[in-house]
């Protein structure tokens, strides 16, 4: 599903560049949970970034769902992103002054379906996300378990094929964390390929991982 | 220039915008070379990647600069229209434009630029779809022209300007195109029967055309009909706009009494021709027949035949006779 | 496709409404004082044209020393067999000076009770009151009526006569008010006293009027005039229309041209007011990136919500305009255009609404108002997603 070859990440030149990533190679098949385990600062949301063509390699390539997601034009490479990846974020990501709905209707907008699709793609993500209820809620007005699964919902609501957490528990107690993994347990259920990028060693003792990889600086 | 021409609303609501598209375009223009001196899709450097987003920045200045120029060419024809007023012997923008005697080639350019403007938006539109910007360089070669001509045509227009004179006088439309006039008589000897017949005949032509997707023999037949269809209205339909047997003239229906038709009138035969000749362009260009843009262009044709016969058919029924 | 993005477009705007308000007011104030403006010259300029319509084709006077003197009927008997000329008017009309006012002087016009063929403007003006003039009656405008009164001159004034004496008239009525641009110091008074009064001798005209209805024939009367009497001027309504049209044109032109600095200005303001977006803006974009938004839907995002904002405003600007100057009649702002003459104007404005003007006016201002936004949108729309969301 995720291929990444040769993936090697600079910034800067000269004397002043600065190696994020290193030759990186990875391969995630289909329906697999991998754990990306490293401190901060080890690179992996950088990783993470060129794996859903948010920023360009410097060198080598992510392959996703078998296209070159790292060298299309933005326009393919959004259109991939869009259809394949759904993200998790730590700090949620979401808008804070649209209701959850609003908040599902921003992925949907570039596939340019008609109104009824739309509708029905935000129930069914809701659904699955165990949020229905608040679809009304300004997501201000909502707790923090509610809003990690408000962000579960969006990321679902394209049906992509790979989920990508960043740090998805750093900002949930103890009874959200173990709610969230159930989630993500459903999601792996559903055939979903999911990549954790995590220093929660709680994610090492799920049953449910496939494999965790360590990243230290900028290598596997 | 004469401060009377200047002053005038129109003439300079018209230069205050072209000078800022010009800024725009010579901006979009150093972009424009950087990309040709630089791209290279293959290459995974920071340069390349900065010109991949620099390349959206002149993308849009193109998009800009030719949704301003489609709305600024008719705002042209309505100020020259006005300027009509200032001039003696005018009574439509017929005689401003004959005022200086490159005035209709300064139309016709501005026409060209449109044109070159409007492809250079349907090749950005493939250049976006495929994977790997195969129309980059060309779309960059394009744009050099295109500039060159608007730089060309500002020089122009500022020349027209200030040629206009508002002390000598010119000759009105019933004398350029009218039955006194030297652009009177039909090209190679047409009666008005013939003419309308070909009009006709090459309006049904079209679709035929489309169906069997023969799209340069279509862009070839768009080519006649916007011939064709210019005489036929200054000769033949133009005549029921105004309801007048020798009122020939392509510009007063511009006009507020004729309301404005002539806009949409021009417009449409321009969108019609525009549709056939890029859908002939591009095809070269891409190899691939462009059958949607074919198919806008018998539409507009189809909208422009209709209006034109619309004015005979209404005069005819409130009248019972032909002019 | 449209609904959903319209719909997340009017959120976006509408979160953002406290960025847009302040952009929105100024652009609506900019575009409200260029349109009332605009509007005030285009009013007048067409209420201009409208008097001149009514005006006679032709003026002809008798020069002598090249200063106009009074005409006798003799001229006007011959320019009346002049083939093509409809009718000929010889016309009494002047200056008086009152010596108690100071600076003011009024436009006196000799009207002639039996004369059926009076301009079509002043059978206009007179149309109510004519029939029951006496003699010793007069019709004055708005402003003169006023003017008297203030000066107890309730209902008749003294005039001096130009030989001498004094000559009492009773004031019988006020002429339309849609006429004061025209004749705003207007005094309407029997053809005879107003001999009287400007020292015409009996008989004599100050110039006399032609119509000529074929425009065609308009050129061969004049050269047939002028070539038949070296003492007279022709003056041509044609030439006259010319003039006016200048004199408007230059109006708009002068005004216009201080617009554009303020124009300048404005898109200067808007420039870094957009390059200096809040990180909330930055955050947004980032997450829209993040959720497969390519530039091209971002681009369009913005590009739709700089058009919405301008256009608004632009409405907006042009609505209260349009009530500004034809519902109010531009209180102020009149006041620059028609000028101070000695005696104020007091004019009402006519709506009209130009579908010309608006076009320039609405592309005078959203060309320059996306140009300024063009560059700032853009750097926008390329952050990287990941810099954005930090």
């Amino acid at each position: 599903m995720i291929r990444v070859e040769n993936l090697s990440k600079y910034y800067g030149q000269g004397r002043e560049r600065k190696t994020v990533l290193q030759a990186i190679g990875l391969h995630i098949a289909q329906g697999e949970c991998v754990v990306l385990k490293g401190v901060s600062g080890s690179g992996k949301s950088t990783l993470l970034s060129l794996m859903a063509g948010l920023e360009k390699p410097s060198e080598g390539a992510v392959y996703i769902a078998g296209e070159p997601i790292s060298k299309l034009p933005d326009l393919h490479q959004s259109k991939q992103r869009n259809r394949h990846i759904g993200f998790i974020f730590q700090a949620y990501n979401l808008f804070e002054d649209m209701s959850v709905y609003e908040n599902l209707l921003a992925p949907l907008i570039p596939r340019k379906l008609p109104v009824k699709e739309v509708d029905r793609a935000v129930s069914k993500a809701l659904e699955a996300a165990n949020i229905a209820h608040k679809k009304h809620t300004v997501v201000r007005n909502l707790s923090g378990g509610e809003k990690q699964r408000c962000a579960i919902a969006r990321a679902l609501v394209n049906d992509p094929e790979v989920i990508l957490c960043d740090e998805p528990t750093a900002n949930l107690d103890k009874d959200n964390a173990a709610l969230f993994t159930r989630q993500l347990q459903q999601l792996k259920g559903a055939g979903k390929t999911l990549l954790i990028a995590t220093h929660d060693p709680l994610f090492e003792t799920l049953s449910f991982v496939d494999r965790v990889v360590t990243i230290e600086q900028g290598r596997i | 220039m004469e401060l009377r021409i200047l002053m005038d609303t129109g003439v300079l609501i018209y230069l205050i915008l072209q000078t800022i598209l010009l800024l725009f375009g010579t901006y979009a223009l150093l972009g424009a070379l950087q990309i040709l001196r630089r791209w290279n899709f293959q290459a995974t450097s920071p340069r390349q990647y900065s010109l991949e987003k620099r390349s959206y920045l002149v993308m849009l200045v193109i998009v800009f600069l030719t949704f301003a120029k489609i709305a600024l060419f008719p705002f042209f024809a309505y100020t020259l229209d006005h300027l009509a007023t200032m001039i003696p012997g005018a009574m439509c923008a017929a005689g401003v434009v004959e005022g200086v005697w490159f005035g209709e080639a300064l139309l016709v350019l501005k026409l060209g630029l449109l044109f070159s403007g409007g492809v250079w938006l349907l090749l950005n539109r493939l250049d976006l779809q495929a994977t790997d910007y195969p129309f980059m360089r060309i779309k960059s070669v394009l744009f050099v022209v295109i500039y060159l001509l608007l730089l060309l045509e500002s020089g122009m227009d500022v020349a027209y300007l200030q040629g206009l004179s508002t002390k000598t006088p010119v000759q009105c439309c019933s004398v350029i195109y009218g039955v006194s006039g030297e652009q009177n008589a039909l090209p190679l000897g047409l009666g008005t029967a013939t003419l309308l017949l070909l009009f006709y005949l090459l309006f049904a032509l079209q679709p035929l055309l489309l169906l069997q997707r023969q799209g340069y023999l279509l862009a070839l037949a768009n080519g006649v009909f916007l011939f064709v269809g210019y005489y036929a209205v200054v000769h033949f339909f133009g005549t029921y706009i105004y309801e007048l047997p020798t009122h020939k003239c392509p510009f007063c229906m511009l006009q507020r009494e004729y309301y404005y038709v002539g806009y949409l009138l021009w417009g449409s035969l321009f969108l019609g021709v525009f549709f056939a000749a890029a859908a002939a362009f591009l095809q070269a260009t891409v190899k691939k027949p462009m059958v949607k843009l074919q198919r806008y262009s018998v539409w507009a044709n189809a909208l422009f035949t209709l209006l034109c016969s619309y004015f005979v058919v209404s005069y005819w029924l409130k009248n019972g006779v032909l002019l | 496709m449209a609904g959903s993005f319209f719909h997340f477009l009017l959120l976006t705007l509408y979160k953002n409404r406290f960025f847009h308000a302040t952009t929105l007011l100024m652009a609506a104030v900019l575009i409200f004082l260029l349109a009332s403006g605009l509007f005030v010259v285009g009013s007048l300029q067409k209420q201009t044209f409208l008097n001149l319509a009514q005006q006679p084709e032709f003026v002809v006077r008798k020069l002598r020393g090249g200063r106009p003197v009074a005409t006798d009927e003799q001229l006007l008997y011959a320019l009346q067999e002049i083939r093509g000329v409809t009718a000929v008017r010889g016309r009494v009309h002047g200056r008086y000076d009152d010596p108690v006012f100071e600076d003011t002087g009024f436009e006196l016009v000799g009207i002639d009770i039996f004369e059926p063929s009076l301009t079509r403007t002043l059978r206009k003006l007179t149309a109510r009151e004519f029939e029951k003039l006496s003699p010793d009656q007069m019709l004055v405008s708005p402003a003169v009526k006023e003017l008297l009164r203030q000066n107890y001159y309730e209902s008749e004034y003294l005039f001096h006569r130009y030989e001498g004496g004094t000559m009492r008239m009773e004031i019988a009525g006020v002429i339309d008010r849609d006429y004061a641009l025209q004749a705003n110091d207007v005094m309407l008074l029997p053809m005879e006293k107003a001999r009287e009064v400007l020292g015409l001798p009996y008989g004599t005209f100050t110039d006399i009027a032609l119509e000529v209805p074929n425009e065609l024939e308009l050129d061969t009367i004049k050269q047939t005039i002028l070539s038949r009497y070296a003492n007279v001027e022709v003056i041509d309504k044609r030439k006259m229309a010319a003039r006016y049209q200048t004199m408007y044109d230059m109006k708009s032109g002068v005004f216009l041209s201080l617009f554009t600095v303020v124009l300048l200005g404005f898109v200067l303001i808007l420039y870094f007011k957009y390059s200096h977006v809040l990180s909330s803006a930055k955050r947004e974009i980032g997450i829209l990136r993040s959720l497969g938004w390519s530039i091209n839907d971002l681009l369009r995002l913005k590009g739709f919500e700089t058009l919405c904002v301008g256009s608004v405003a632009f409405m907006g600007g042009f609505i209260a305009a349009f009530i500004y100057v034809y519902g109010a009649d531009a209180p102020l702002l009149g006041r620059i255009f028609l000028g101070y003459g000695e005696l104020p104007v007091d004019y009402d404005f006519k709506p009209f609404f130009d579908p010309g003007l608006f076009a320039q006016l609405y592309l005078l201002f959203i060309i320059p108002f996306s140009a300024a936004v063009i560059v700032p949108v853009w750097r926008l729309c390329i952050i990287g997603a990941k810099e954005a969301m930090k």
